[in-house]
């Protein structure tokens, strides 16, 4: 029954894929769709706008895009198959993680399709900027971006002295980002001791509020979605217990759209961080 | 003067007239039967004289004042109310039963005192519960059970009992206990409204009947003379054999008549 | 059956040592509860610091995270029992409690919408509020449905119809709710949880609470009269409508209150004063007080067996009191079927 299915399947796309027309890449791309807000936002830091066919709807919501400025005006697309087969783009851009399936048809259907990791590091930033300035065949843009944000890190940061202070991410549910994440890369950067880092978190987890009190954190770092909103889990992170902990300190948000991608506003998040341990 | 009395009390349910206004009275000491077939209208008044239901016309009145300005304690404390298949939620246990009876008396934060309890345990003798009384209640027998409420509602001391059918689920012999407990408070000056549907147990222990055909008083006088053949062949449709016994005529009813 | 109600019977102890038995449990193990945590502290030392206002890191963990968490486990433990033993009572019925006739997950529903669409942050009384309104609503709508003198079937079913509506309207709710986080919190009112709470909320439960239970002071003798049927009890002098307003707003109150904290937390007045009843020898009078401290028990007990779990589980403390409680209720309707044949 279901080899039957596949059966058909394979045969639709196969006649699908004789049908589209599939050029050689011997100019840059022309009519480019990104269907995932990580690649929108390099995409319009990176690419000349007419290269740009269509951006995802998320790039222009304030709160999760840096670029939500810039991505006004370019057509908008939901990453469904049939919007991105419409737009009859020369080049798609998705996440590696998101949306498999279509990723799987798109590329059975003949269309070039580039996936690009989710960055964890500054390192991983680099080379995402990278891979999409040799896509776009704008090397000497990538490089120009990645030498800014590497300086501006650096200025930022020199003038940083002392003992690292402990520190950590809380987030709504008592999660919090621990080793090998772009949070802890920017808290050591900035002078802090990331303590959920200390205490065994990989990625990103939870960890127990006794736990979080007895490190006796110095500062505590959100960067929560939505702030402004209600719920248990918002609730949590502002447990007087915390306030008390680091001397009446207020927890301080830094903005998500800082950090939901990798991307040069990682240099917002550390400007931010590095200016609270200045004080 | 009545002890209590109901004036011209009429009760209309959707337009229906379950009570049409029936005239009642009750005198100090007397034990006053209210029979009539099923859905004659006995248990609403019984209701209404206690101010469970309210008369859509006439009055009732205790110890000549109406009854609804009477405060809910002091009437508790005067009139006793034996509901229809009386029973206990909870498996508790008789003698603590038995002290609900002195709820009208105590205020929220009372504890019983030694007076209350001597008046229970002497309602407990009365009604012979006495070595039931560490039993639980849910396990005695029926005429244990309707024992036990009467002795309930004789702690209340009251002066007036309103029992509604209290002996329909008893034996014979229980009926008759129970109908004697009743006479035994009328005799201590109490006064007794009782439901019947037994025509003997009316005749032999009631001093006066009232009975109710749909919803109308039909006679009220002695049992002798509402228990007419006139009367019960018009509102039973029966004839009765009435064979004497050392004296006193014993109502059968013995075969149904049609009008 | 006979033989074995006058056995029960017999295990019935003096009021005045099953309170203080009930007590010295209840403060054991709200003291047991201050030593249970995610990481060892020392509590005596923590207790001295907090004593001496020295706030250092484990007297801030035991004043505002350990004593909290103990304090609203008690009080929302008490609260569902007492108005467990206040429902069965009133109602006659042994499976009448918070959590089937409807005032928790009406409670629930009420603080979810206050809590979600912002107006708990507007005015804090909102919270506690919107759960009394949803509680009282609830219970009403039950009674209605099922009637005075419902029979057991009936009350269930009501309560399982306005159970079902209240959970819909919560689910729809959470996932119109502004906050992305909402939709997950589901769990949390349906089965509840006293974690994570701090001093603050205490206060907010408090005064609701208290008022309800101020409420239900000197109904103990109303109660027992109501043992023997509302036409009797309203013989004896018992305004048995007034009673019944008056119970009904103490729950809601009471309820209202605790859930709008806790969320609804399961079974606890129905198994208390059901596992108490034949001690205080089946007086509904005598069942409010000691039901109180049982359910303070049962949940303080319930959530120190979840803290015991590995770290990171976190098995909300509703599971474990349904998982208790669910067969329990079973067990009853079992029981209940067989007395009724």
């Amino acid at each position: 029954m279901s080899g039957l299915r596949s059966a058909w399947r394979q045969a639709i796309l196969g006649l699908l894929t004789f049908c589209v027309v599939t050029g050689a890449h011997a100019a840059p791309p022309q009519r480019v769709a990104s269907a995932n807000l990580c690649t929108d936002q390099l995409l319009l830091m990176l690419a000349a706008p007419e290269q740009i066919a269509s951006i995802s709807h998320l790039a222009l919501d304030r709160e999760g895009s840096y670029m939500a400025e810039q991505a006004k005006g370019y057509p908008i697309n939901y990453g469904t198959t049939e919007e991105l087969i419409a737009l009859e783009p020369d080049l798609i851009l998705v996440s590696q993680f998101n949306r498999q399936k279509n990723t799987e048809i798109l590329r059975h259907l003949g269309y070039r399709v580039e996936a690009f990791a989710t960055t964890e590091s500054i390192a991983g930033i680099r080379s995402n900027i990278r891979q999409m300035a040799k896509l776009l065949e704008r090397e000497p843009e990538g490089e120009a971006l990645i030498a800014d944000m590497d300086r501006r890190i650096a200025e930022i940061t020199n003038d940083i002295q002392g003992e690292p202070l402990p520190a950590l991410f809380y987030q709504p549910r008592g999660y919090t980002s621990g080793l090998k994440t772009l949070h802890d890369e920017a808290l050591k950067l900035t002078g802090w001791r990331n303590i959920s880092a200390e205490y065994g978190v990989i990625g990103y987890g939870a960890i127990d509020l006794e736990t979080v009190l007895q490190a006796k954190p110095v500062q505590l770092f959100t960067s929560a979605y939505a702030p402004g909103t209600t719920s248990l889990a918002q609730q949590q992170i502002n447990h007087p217990a915390l306030k008390k902990v680091t001397k009446g300190k207020t927890l301080i948000n830094i903005e998500y759209r800082y950090w939901i991608c990798g991307g040069p506003m990682i240099v917002e998040a550390i400007e931010k961080l590095a200016k609270v341990r200045r004080q | 003067m009545s002890l209590l009395q109901g004036n011209g009390i009429s009760l209309a349910l959707d337009g229906r007239a379950i009570l049409d206004q029936v005239d009642i009275t009750l005198q100090p000491g007397e034990m006053l039967g209210l029979i009539g077939p099923n859905g004659a209208g006995k248990s609403t008044l019984l209701k209404i004289l206690i101010g469970l239901l309210s008369a859509s016309a006439g009055e009732v009145r205790l110890d000549n004042q109406p009854l609804n300005s009477i405060p809910p304690n002091q009437r508790g404390r005067q009139i006793a109310y034996l509901a229809q298949e009386a029973a206990a939620h909870w498996p508790i246990q008789v003698e603590r039963l038995v002290q609900l009876g002195r709820t009208p008396h105590l205020s929220s934060w009372q504890r019983l005192s030694g007076t209350d309890q001597q008046i229970v345990e002497q309602a407990m003798i009365n009604t012979d519960v006495n070595s039931l009384r560490d039993r639980v209640f849910t396990t005695l027998s029926g005429g244990e059970r309707m024992r036990v409420l009467l002795a309930r509602a004789l702690a209340v001391e009251p002066t007036i009992l309103l029992a509604d059918e209290p002996v329909a689920a008893l034996d014979p012999a229980h009926q008759l206990e129970v109908m004697a407990l009743f006479a035994n408070h009328c005799q201590a000056g109490g006064s007794t409204i009782v439901v019947l549907h037994d025509l003997s147990l009316a005749a032999h222990f009631c001093d006066r009947l009232i009975l109710l055909n749909k919803g109308q008083k039909v006679a009220d006088d002695t049992p002798e003379a509402v228990l007419s053949e006139e009367n019960l062949r018009q509102v039973y449709n029966i004839a009765l054999r009435t064979p004497e016994d050392s004296g006193s005529p014993l109502h059968l009813p013995w075969i149904r008549v049609d009008q | 059956m006979t033989q074995k109600l006058d056995t029960a019977s017999r295990i019935e102890m003096p009021q005045g040592k099953l309170i203080a038995l009930l007590s010295l449990l209840l403060t054991g193990l709200i003291v047991t509860s201050l030593f249970i945590g995610s990481n060892p502290i020392p509590v005596l030392k923590a207790i001295s610091d907090s004593l001496q206002n020295n706030q250092s890191v484990i007297a801030i963990i035991l004043t505002e995270v350990r004593l909290p968490r103990a304090l609203i486990a008690a009080l929302a433990g008490a609260t569902l029992g007492m108005c467990g033993a206040i429902m069965q009572g009133l109602l006659r019925n042994p499976l009448a409690s918070p959590g089937l006739v409807g005032s928790s997950s009406g409670a629930a529903l009420g603080a979810v919408f206050v809590l979600y669409f912002g107006f708990s942050s507007l005015f804090w009384p909102a919270l506690p509020l919107g759960g009394m309104l949803g509680s009282l609503l609830a219970l009403l709508l039950v009674y209605l449905l099922a009637g005075r003198d419902a029979s057991i079937v009936t009350l269930i079913l009501a309560g399982v119809a306005i159970n079902s509506l209240a959970l819909a309207m919560i689910s729809l709710l959470l996932n119109l709710a502004p906050s992305p986080y909402a939709v997950r919190e589901i769990v949390l009112w349906m089965l509840g949880s006293v974690a994570n709470h701090s001093l603050d909320h205490l206060w907010i439960m408090l005064p609701g609470t208290l008022l309800g239970w101020l409420l239900v002071l000197g109904s103990t003798r109303s109660l027992d009269a109501l043992t023997l049927g509302e036409e009797t009890a309203y013989s004896m002098g018992i305004n048995v409508e007034r009673l019944r307003w008056r119970l009904f707003l103490a729950v809601a109150l009471a309820v209202g209150s605790a859930v709008s904290i806790t969320g609804a937390i399961g079974f606890v007045g129905l198994v208390v004063p059901h596992l108490l009843r034949p001690l205080v020898g089946y007086m509904p009078g005598r069942l409010i007080s000691v039901s109180a401290l049982g359910g303070a028990v049962m949940l303080l007990t319930a959530d120190i067996a979840v803290r015991l779990f590995p770290a990171g589980t976190e098995i909300k403390v509703g599971v474990l009191t349904s998982l208790v409680g669910a067969p329990f209720f079973l067990y009853l309707i079992l029981k209940t079927r067989r007395t009724q044949l």
